[in-house]
């Protein structure tokens, strides 16, 4: 996994393998331009994956324990409701893996 | 775990192609209530000329308030600032108050049935241009309300007026609830 380097810089050596995954990059990708600390509906997400339930489900929960997504669950007039954002940390974390992407990119080219 | 260049260029591709669909998506979902609260507006002033002829325009003025304030809250819930709901919003409605109102001004039309059309394909030829620019769904929505406007304006005579209150305000209603869909 890519990290913050020694002085704030950003590390983009190596991908983040938490975020690389095809399903988990496209979370990531739907997440990120949505308004800080905004919530989207499981559902609604699902949707704009076009991904299976269980098959997001799983990828979430494990973007979550890495601290990428933060995921809350509730009841809206009786009925389960799940709502998912990014956190700062997977923000950051998708930031250095687009760098990282970017920088295998340039350095191909020259 | 290490990646080849064409990885990386699949890759990016994704990201770019899912902030796309995702920025989209959210921009419908941000402009669907601001399509219901005006195709209200439109069926109740539209009706209201149409019952009401004496009352002429002055029965819009309470209507375009509230549907003003309509906006700025919807704008509030959707966790945009309130005052001016963004700095589009506003130069759209400026653009739209000059447009119309200068057109109004120029032509002098003597028929509430000319203001009517007027309004609709001013405001059908934003939505085309700003469709054109990216939101496709935009355009639709545009080219319905102009496509219902104009065969209603010469065809059904007085009854254009609850015409455009049924179609026109109902058709921004049900424009907004397909924003609201993926």
């Amino acid at each position: 996994m890519s990290a913050a380097a020694p002085g704030g810089g950003i590390n983009v050596s190596a991908p983040d393998e938490v975020i690389h995954q095809s399903l988990r990059l496209r979370i990531m990708a739907a997440l990120n331009p949505l308004p800080a600390g905004e919530m989207i509906d499981f559902t609604r997400l699902r949707a704009v994956l076009q991904a299976t339930d269980g098959n997001l489900g799983a990828h979430l929960t494990t973007l979550e324990g890495a601290g990428y997504v933060a995921i809350e669950k509730d009841f809206v007039a009786k009925k389960p409701r799940t709502r998912v954002m990014a956190t700062p940390a997977g923000r950051a974390a998708f930031r250095r893996h687009v760098a990282y992407l970017r920088t295998l990119l340039e350095e191909a080219a020259e | 775990m290490t990646l080849s260049p064409s990885d990386a260029t699949a890759a990016l591709q994704d990201i770019k192609q899912m902030e796309h669909r995702s920025a989209l998506l959210r921009g419908y979902q941000s402009a669907s209530p601001h399509l219901m609260i005006w195709g209200v507006v439109w069926a109740i002033g539209y009706m209201l000329n149409y019952l009401l002829p004496a009352w002429g325009g002055l029965t819009w003025l309470p209507l375009v308030v509230l549907g003003v304030i309509g906006d700025i809250v919807a704008a509030r819930a959707d966790g945009r600032d309130g005052g001016l709901p963004d700095s589009a919003y506003a130069w759209f409605s400026a653009a739209y108050l000059m447009l119309v109102g200068g057109t109004i001004a120029v032509m002098q039309p003597h028929d509430p049935r000319q203001v009517a059309a007027l309004n609709a394909l001013v405001i059908s030829a934003a939505y085309i241009i700003y469709g054109t620019i990216g939101a496709p769904r935009m355009t639709v929505i545009g080219v319905g309300i102009a496509g219902l406007t104009l065969p209603g304006y010469f065809v059904l005579g007085t009854l254009f007026l609850p015409w455009m209150a049924a179609v026109g305000g109902g058709g921004l209603v049900l424009s907004g609830f397909w924003l609201r869909r993926v």
